[in-house]
C-alpha cells in the first residue's frame, strides 16, 4: 500500500460525491494518475520522450563517426593493445582485420554535424541533433546490452526507462497508457523480449503497452463479433450499477478504481483506433515520413509516435529491428537506412514544425555499435557487436542543438574523450525530464532501487543553455 | 492495489506509514509511545539507523566510513577517528551522533549531502533512545520464534482458535472490534476459491446452504483440502517461487520437459508431504540414499534457473549465473533474506558478509552442468509419462567438488579468497555442525531450529489467505524488511507449524477455520486502520490470472477436469495470431484442439520471453526470477481481456448456452447464472434489472451472452470475497 494510493483514496472519500461521473472516472483513471511524490525535482525541459531504438546495434563508424585511419589500415590485423582489458568479440574468433567504411562523410548544416552518405535526410535536420560519439556499455551480447540501455542493468527483471518515467511523472492523457511501444523492421533472429518494456518491480500500470502491427493495435480492443458499441454500453451500465451497489455494501475503494478501469477501457475502444487511423493525416505528412499510413513500417511508427506524444503519452519507444549486420554490412545497413533515415528525420522536422520539439526529447541509438574490424563471411563482410565506443543522437527536449559530444580513438574502438556511459545517458534523460536520477527511487527488497543503480552523472554539455 | 513497497527517496522511507494525516491507529500508537519516551530499538530505532546510517556505518566493510559501525554497540560507544564518541549511552548531549544529525553545516551534517537530513521526528527518536541508555536488541527475525501463550481477551465469544486470540487482543488494545462473520454463501465462495482456485458449483451451494451441522464449515474446509484441486491451487504459488517455466529463458528461450517437476509439486502437496521433506527432496533429492525417480524429479526446482545458450562469453559465466540464481532463490523462498545483495559486496543492511554469500554459493557449486550440451544446463533424467519418453532436467552432484572463491565485486574473473561451503555466520552454526553439501544444507534449513524458515513459510501462507503477510515484505525478513504486525502470532504459528511435523494442510486449515478469516469484507464505517494492519475485516483479493480464466471456464461448464496425470504436459490455449512473430520469437503457437484446451491454467505453456498474453495482462509473472508476491493491478487492459479475449468470450457464450439449455425460464436462468459466477442468488432488485436487460434484447442467445459478459466482469466475480 503506498502513501500515494492512500492519499488518492482519502481525497476521493472527501470529494467523490461532488464530482460528475466522467470527471470522477478520469480522476480515477489509473493510467492518468500522476507520478511519485516530490516530482519533478527540477524544472523540466522535456515533457515526453520518443526513443528510436535501433535493435541489433547500428554501426557508428559507418554512420556518424568517420575514421580515415581505417583506410590505411584496411586488412591489417587489429593490434593487441586494443583488446586488452576486455573480453573476446561476440562472434569473431581469431585476430580480425580492420575494415574501413565504404561510405563517404560530409558536414551538414550550420553546425557542421558529420554524417555518412547513408543518412541524407537526417543531414537536413543536422542542426537539431546532439551527436554523442563517446557512448560505452557493458556487454557485447544483445539481451544484456538491450537491458542495460533500457533498464540500467544487464538483468532482465528490472523496470525499463519508460516505466521509470511513467512511475515518476505519470501520464498526461486519461484515455491512453503512459508508455507505448511500437515495433518494426526485419527479422534478424533477435527476438524482442517482454522484459524490454517490462515494469520490473514497479506496479504493472507502468509497463509498456505494445501497439500491435496486425489486428487490433491493443490486444482484445475490439468487441466480440455481434456486440455493438450500444450493446457494450448497455452491458457496462448494468455492470456499473452492480459495482456501485457492491461499493456501497463493502466500502472498498478498489471497486471505484475498477469502475474507472472499465470506463477507460471503453474510451480506449474509441481513442486507440482514432489514434492509429492515419488516413486523416494530410498526404503531405504521409509523404514526409514515407508511409502510406497503413502498411506496418518504421515510417508509420514514427508518425504514430508523433500522434502519441501529441496526445500526451509520456514515453514512446520504437524498436526497429534488422541492424545486426554480421555478414552483409553493406546490404543490411543500406536497407535499414533506406527505411529509417527519412522517417527519423521527418519526425524531428515535424515535431519542430509543430512546436513540439522544444519539450519532446528524441533519442536514436542501439544497444551498442559495431566493430571497426570485419567479420568475414564468404564473399561478404559484416561487423560484430561493439560496446566499447559507439554513437547515439538526441534532439529536442532541452538538448543542445547542433553539437557533437565526445570522441572515440582513431580506430573508432574505445570511447576516449568525454566518455558517456549508459548510466550517464539515463541520468541526462531524467534530468531533462526534471528528475534527479539519484532521487527517483523505488523501495523493494529492503533498499531503494533506481534506474542508474549507484552510478551516472548528468552530461552537462548536452544540455541546451538558457532553456 | 499497489505492491507492498513504497515510493520515495531515502528520507521518506520509514515515515509515510506513520504520517499523522493518515490518522492510523498505528501512527497514534507510534507517536504516543515516542512522546512518552518509550522508544523500542527494533521498532523505532533500527529502521532509522538501517536506512539512513548503515550504508556507510554498517556491516559492509567496503563502504565503511571513518571506521564507525553503528550496528555494533561497542564500536559506536568508543571514540571515533575524530576523538568524539558517537553514542554516549544516557547522554545525548555528549553524543557526537546527535550533534551531527542536527548540524546545519554541510561539512558536518549526517547523513551528508546530497542525502536528505533526518526529519525532526527521527532525530527525536534517536535522542530519546540514547537518553534511555542506547540499548540494542538483536533483530527479531534472527532470534528463534518463541511460542507465547495466547493473550487474554475481553470478547471471549468471538475467537474460534488461538489465531483469533492474538488478532482480537490487538484489536481490543486499539479499542476496535472484529467484523461480524460473513454470510454463509460468501464463506463458501471465499473458502472454495482460496482452497481450490475454482468457484463453488450450484450443487455445492445447495449442499452447504442446507447443511445444518454446526461443523458444516469445518467439514467443507476438510473436503476442499482433500481435493486434488487444492494441490493444484497451492502449487501455483509455489511455482512462482520456484520460477517454474517451460522454457529456458534468455533470447534463445528453448522449451524443455521440466513439467514433471511441476506435477511432482502438485502430487507432493496433494499427499500433504511434510514441509521438511518437501524442502529436502527439492533441494537435494538426488543426494538422498537410493534416491527414487520422484526424488530426482523434485530437484527440478533448481533446474528452473534460466539458462542461456552460452556461446559468447567464457561458458563458465553461464553456469555461474545459474548458481547465483539458485542461491538467491533459496534465500528468498526459505530464508526470506536478500542474500543477492551480498553477491558483489558485504550486505549493506543485514549482517551477511560477501564471504558468507559464497559459502552458500559453494553448497550449490558442485552440481554437474554440461550434461549432453552446455545450454541444457545439467543432467537429464529419462522418464516416461503417459507413454511418452521424456528427459526431465534434474540436479546431480559431481564426485569431485569444485573449489569456490569469493568473486571480487561479483566478477568471477577476479577470484578472491577461497571459501568452504557453509551457512551464513548470522545463524551462529558451530563449524563442526556446519552443513558441507546441498543435502546437509537442506536438512539444516528444516531442522526446526532455524529462526527464519518456519516464519517465512507461515507468513506466505498468511499472505495467501489475507492478501498480505503478517510481515508485508515476504521476501525480506532482514533489517530493511517490515516488522510483523502481530509478532507473537507469527511466532506462535511458526512454532505450531514445526511442532505439527511441518504439516502444511493442518496449518492452512487452522487459518481458514479461524474467526479472523471468516469475517465480513465490509469495511467498518469509522475506520481508524485503513490499511487493515489489525485485520478488523476480511480483505478481498483480486483473483490471480489463472483463477480468472479457470473460474470463467468452470462457470461456463467448459473446464476440463479430467484425470490429471496424462494431462500434465503443457497445453496451448488460443493466442492472438502473430503474437510471437511480431516479436521475432522463434516457434509457432499451435493452439491445442478439443477439450484439452480447457484445462486448468496451471498447465498453460509458460514461455519466459513472451508469456501467454492473457496470463501476462492479468499480472502473472514470466517467472524468470523467484517471486514471493505477485503484483495485482487494476487496469483497463485487464478489462479488455475479460470482456473481449476469445478465451473469455467463449466462456461467456458457453455460459449463456448452458443456462438456456439447463433451465426453462428466465428467472431460473438468472438464478443459475448468478450461482455459477457469483456463488449466490440475485436479490429482487438485481432480478428486475437483469430481467429488464434480457427483455431489452431481441435474441435470447444474445441477451444471455450479454448477461454472462456482465456477470463475469463484475468486481464481485473478479475478486475473492
Amino acid at each position: 500500500m503506498n502513501t500515494h494510493g492512500l492519499d488518492r483514496r482519502a481525497f476521493l472519500g472527501r470529494s467523490a460525491a461532488g464530482i460528475g461521473t466522467l470527471a470522477l472516472a478520469s480522476l480515477l483513471n489509473p493510467c492518468a494518475m500522476g507520478g511519485a511524490p516530490g516530482l519533478p525535482h527540477l524544472v523540466p525541459r522535456a515533457k515526453r520522450v520518443i526513443f528510436l531504438f535501433m535493435a541489433g546495434g547500428p554501426s557508428h563508424i559507418d554512420l556518424f563517426d568517420p575514421k580515415p585511419l581505417l583506410n590505411q589500415l584496411d586488412g591489417k590485423p587489429i593490434p593487441a593493445h586494443l583488446l586488452r582489458n576486455h573480453q573476446q568479440f561476440a562472434l569473431i574468433r581469431g585476430t580480425p582485420a580492420f575494415k574501413p567504411s565504404p561510405y563517404s562523410f560530409r558536414r551538414h548544416g550550420q553546425s557542421g554535424i558529420t554524417l555518412s552518405s547513408l543518412l541524407p535526410n537526417l543531414a537536413r535536420v543536422a542542426d537539431h541533433l546532439a551527436v554523442v560519439r563517446s557512448m560505452h556499455a557493458d556487454s557485447n551480447v544483445h539481451d544484456p546490452a538491450v537491458h542495460l540501455m533500457n533498464c540500467g542493468t544487464l538483468l532482465a527483471d528490472r523496470p525499463t526507462l519508460g516505466s521509470w518515467v511513467s512511475y515518476g511523472l505519470g501520464s498526461e492523457n486519461s484515455d491512453l497508457p503512459a508508455y507505448v511501444v511500437l515495433t518494426s523492421g526485419v527479422s534478424d533472429g533477435q527476438p524482442l523480449l517482454q522484459s524490454f518494456w517490462g515494469n520490473g518491480f514497479l506496479d504493472s500500470r507502468h509497463a509498456g503497452v505494445p501497439l500491435r502491427n496486425s489486428g487490433p493495435p491493443v490486444l482484445h480492443l475490439a468487441n466480440p463479433e455481434g456486440v455493438s458499441i450500444a450493446e457494450r454500453r448497455r452491458q457496462l451500465d448494468l455492470a456499473r450499477w452492480m459495482n456501485e451497489r457492491r461499493h456501497d455494501a463493502l466500502g472498498d475503494p478498489e471497486i471505484t478504481s475498477r469502475i474507472a478501469s472499465y470506463e477507460l477501457a471503453f474510451r480506449m475502444q474509441a481513442s486507440v483506433p482514432e489514434l492509429t487511423d492515419l488516413r486523416r493525416e494530410p498526404e503531405s505528412v504521409l509523404r514526409l515520413y514515407g508511409t502510406d499510413g497503413v502498411r506496418p513500417s518504421f515510417a508509420r511508427n514514427c508518425l504514430l509516435a508523433r500522434r502519441l506524444v501529441e496526445r500526451g503519452v509520456r514515453f514512446v519507444q520504437l524498436y526497429d529491428r534488422g541492424w545486426d549486420s554480421h555478414t552483409d554490412m553493406d546490404r543490411e545497413h543500406r536497407r535499414q537506412c533506406a527505411a529509417g533515415d527519412q522517417p527519423a528525420a521527418a519526425l524531428v522536422a515535424d515535431l519542430h514544425q509543430r512546436g513540439l520539439l522544444d519539450d519532446t526529447l528524441v533519442i536514436w541509438g542501439g544497444e551498442f555499435g559495431r566493430t571497426p574490424v570485419a567479420q568475414v563471411s564468404g564473399n561478404t563482410w559484416g561487423r560484430d557487436h561493439h560496446p566499447h565506443g559507439f554513437t547515439v543522437w538526441l534532439a529536442g527536449g532541452g538538448v543542445a542543438p547542433g553539437i557533437t559530444h565526445g570522441a572515440t580513438d582513431e580506430f573508432g574502438y574505445h570511447a576516449t574523450e568525454n566518455r558517456v556511459h549508459v548510466h550517464d545517458l539515463h541520468a541526462t534523460v531524467l534530468h531533462l525530464l526534471g528528475i534527479d536520477h539519484r532521487q527517483l527511487t523505488f523501495r523493494t527488497l529492503g533498499r531503494n532501487f533506481r534506474l542508474t543503480d549507484v552510478a551516472g552523472s548528468v552530461v552537462r554539455p548536452l544540455l541546451r543553455h538558457s532553456a | 492495489m499497489q505492491a507492498g513497497a513504497k515510493p520515495g527517496n531515502a528520507s521518506a522511507s520509514r515515515m509515510p506509514k506513520t504520517l499523522p494525516i493518515l490518522a492510523s491507529i498505528l501512527a497514534l500508537a507510534f507517536h504516543a509511545a515516542a512522546m512518552a519516551g518509550l522508544v523500542e530499538f527494533n521498532r523505532d530505532v533500527r529502521p532509522i539507523l538501517a536506512d539512513r546510517c548503515f550504508p556507510c556505518h554498517g556491516p559492509d566493510r567496503a563502504s565503511l566510513k571513518a571506521g564507525l559501525r553503528l550496528d555494533l554497540p561497542a564500536n559506536a560507544s568508543t571514540p571515533a577517528m575524530s576523538g568524539a564518541v558517537p553514542i554516549v549511552p544516557g547522554r545525548p548531549a555528549d553524543s557526537e551522533l546527535v550533534r551531527r544529525i542536527a548540524s546545519h553545516d554541510d561539512d558536518l551534517r549526517m547523513p551528508p549531502p546530497p542525502h536528505a537530513p533526518l526529519p525532526q521526528a527521527q532525530r527525536d527518536v534517536l535522542d530519546r533512545w540514547i537518553a534511555g541508555g542506547a540499548r540494542h536488541e538483536p533483530h527479531w527475525a534472527f532470534v528463534p520464534p518463541r511460542r507465547a501463550n495466547p493473550p487474554v481477551v475481553a470478547r471471549i465469544a468471538w475467537p474460534r482458535n488461538p489465531i483469533d486470540l492474538f488478532v482480537l487482543a490487538e484489536l481490543e488494545r486499539h479499542g476496535m472490534s472484529p467484523s461480524p462473520e460473513a454470510d454463509r454463501l460468501t464463506l463458501l465462495r471465499r473458502a472454495t476459491l482460496d482452497l481450490t482456485g475454482l468457484p463453488p458449483t450450484p450443487a455445492e451451494i445447495a449442499a452447504f446452504a442446507n447443511d445444518g451441522s454446526p461443523a458444516a464449515y469445518e467439514d467443507l474446509v476438510r473436503r476442499l483440502m482433500a481435493s486434488r484441486h487444492y494441490a493444484e491451487r497451492r502449487a501455483q504459488d509455489w511455482l512462482d517461487l520456484a520460477r517454474y517455466a517451460d522454457t529456458r529463458g534468455f533470447a534463445d528461450d528453448k522449451p524443455r520437459d521440466i513439467w514433471p517437476y511441476r506435477e511432482w509439486v502438485v502430487e507432493a502437496l496433494n499427499l500433504n508431504m511434510p514441509f521438511d521433506q518437501f524442502t529436502i527432496e527439492q533441494l537435494a533429492g538426488d543426494m538422498l540414499p537410493d534416491a527414487t525417480e520422484a526424488q530426482r524429479v523434485a530437484t527440478g526446482f533448481h533446474r528452473n534457473s534460466p539458462q542461456a545458450k552460452g556461446q559468447t562469453y567464457p561458458e563458465e559465466e553461464y553456469r555461474l549465473k545459474g548458481v547465483v540464481d539458485r542461491v538467491n532463490t533459496t534465500g528468498t523462498a526459505w530464508l526470506g533474506l536478500t542474500l543477492a545483495c551480498a553477491e558483489c559486496h558485504d550486505h549493506k543492511f543485514d549482517p551477511i558478509p560477501q564471504a558468507d554469500y559464497f559459502r552458500v554459493f559453494a553448497l550449490f557449486n558442485n552440481t554437474e552442468h554440461s550434461g549432453s550440451g552446455f545450454a541444457q544446463g545439467g543432467p537429464l533424467l529419462p522418464i516416461e509419462r503417459a507413454g511418452r519418453k521424456l528427459s526431465a532436467p534434474v540436479m546431480r552432484e559431481r564426485s569431485m567438488p569444485r573449489e569456490t572463491f569469493v568473486h571480487v565485486r561479483g566478477n568471477f574473473l577476479n577470484p578472491g579468497a577461497k571459501v568452504a561451503p557453509g551457512v551464513p555466520s548470522l545463524f551462529g552454526v558451530p563449524e563442526h555442525e556446519m552443513p558441507r553439501d546441498r543435502l546437509g544444507f537442506a536438512r539444516w534449513l528444516v531442522n526446526g531450529r532455524n529462526p527464519l524458515v518456519a516464519r517465512v513459510f507461515v507468513n506466505r501462507l498468511w499472505q495467501a489467505c489475507f492478501g498480505h503477510g503478517l510481515v508485508r515484505t515476504p521476501a525480506d525478513f532482514g533489517l530493511q524488511g517490515e516488522s510483523p504486525s502481530h509478532p507473537e502470532l507469527l511466532d506462535w504459528l511458526a512454532c505450531e507449524f514445526v511442532e505439527s511435523g511441518w504439516d502444511m494442510k493442518a496449518l492452512h486449515a487452522l487459518v481458514i477455520n479461524s474467526a479472523t478469516y471468516r469475517q465480513s469484507a465490509r469495511r467498518p464505517a469509522a475506520n481508524p486502520d485503513p490499511a487493515n494492519r489489525l485485520l478488523g475485516w476480511m480483505p478481498r483479493t483480486r483473483l490471480p490470472a489463472e483463477q480468472l480464466r479457470d473460474s470463467a471456464l468452470a462457470a461456463a461448464g467448459l473446464l476440463s477436469q479430467g484425470a490429471p496425470t496424462p494431462d500434465a504436459a503443457p497445453f496451448f490455449p488460443p493466442q492472438p495470431d502473430g503474437y510471437w512473430e511480431d516479436r521475432d520469437l522463434p516457434g509457432t503457437w499451435t493452439a491445442t484442439e478439443g477439450p484439452g484446451r480447457h484445462r486448468r491454467s496451471l498447465h498453460i505453456y509458460w514461455r519466459r520471453s513472451a508469456l501467454h498474453p492473457t496470463m501476462e495482462l492479468l499480472d502473472a509473472p514470466a517467472r524468470t526470477v523467484c517471486i514471493a508476491r505477485r503484483n495485482s493491478s487494476n487496469l483497463p487492459t485487464h478489462a479488455l481481456v475479460t470482456l473481449n479475449d476469445p478465451i473469455f468470450v467463449e466462456a461467456q457464450l458457453a455460459l449463456a448456452q448452458r443456462v438456456l439449455r439447463e433451465v426453462p425460464d428466465d428467472a431460473s436462468r438468472l438464478d443459475l447464472a448468478f450461482q455459477l459466477v457469483l456463488g449466490r442468488h440475485p436479490d429482487p432488485e438485481e432480478r428486475d434489472r437483469f430481467l429488464g436487460f434480457v427483455a431489452g434484447n431481441a435474441s435470447p442467445a444474445r441477451a444471455w451472452a450479454g448477461v454472462a459478459a456482465v456477470l463475469l466482469n463484475l468486481d464481485e466475480a473478479l475478486n475473492r470475497p
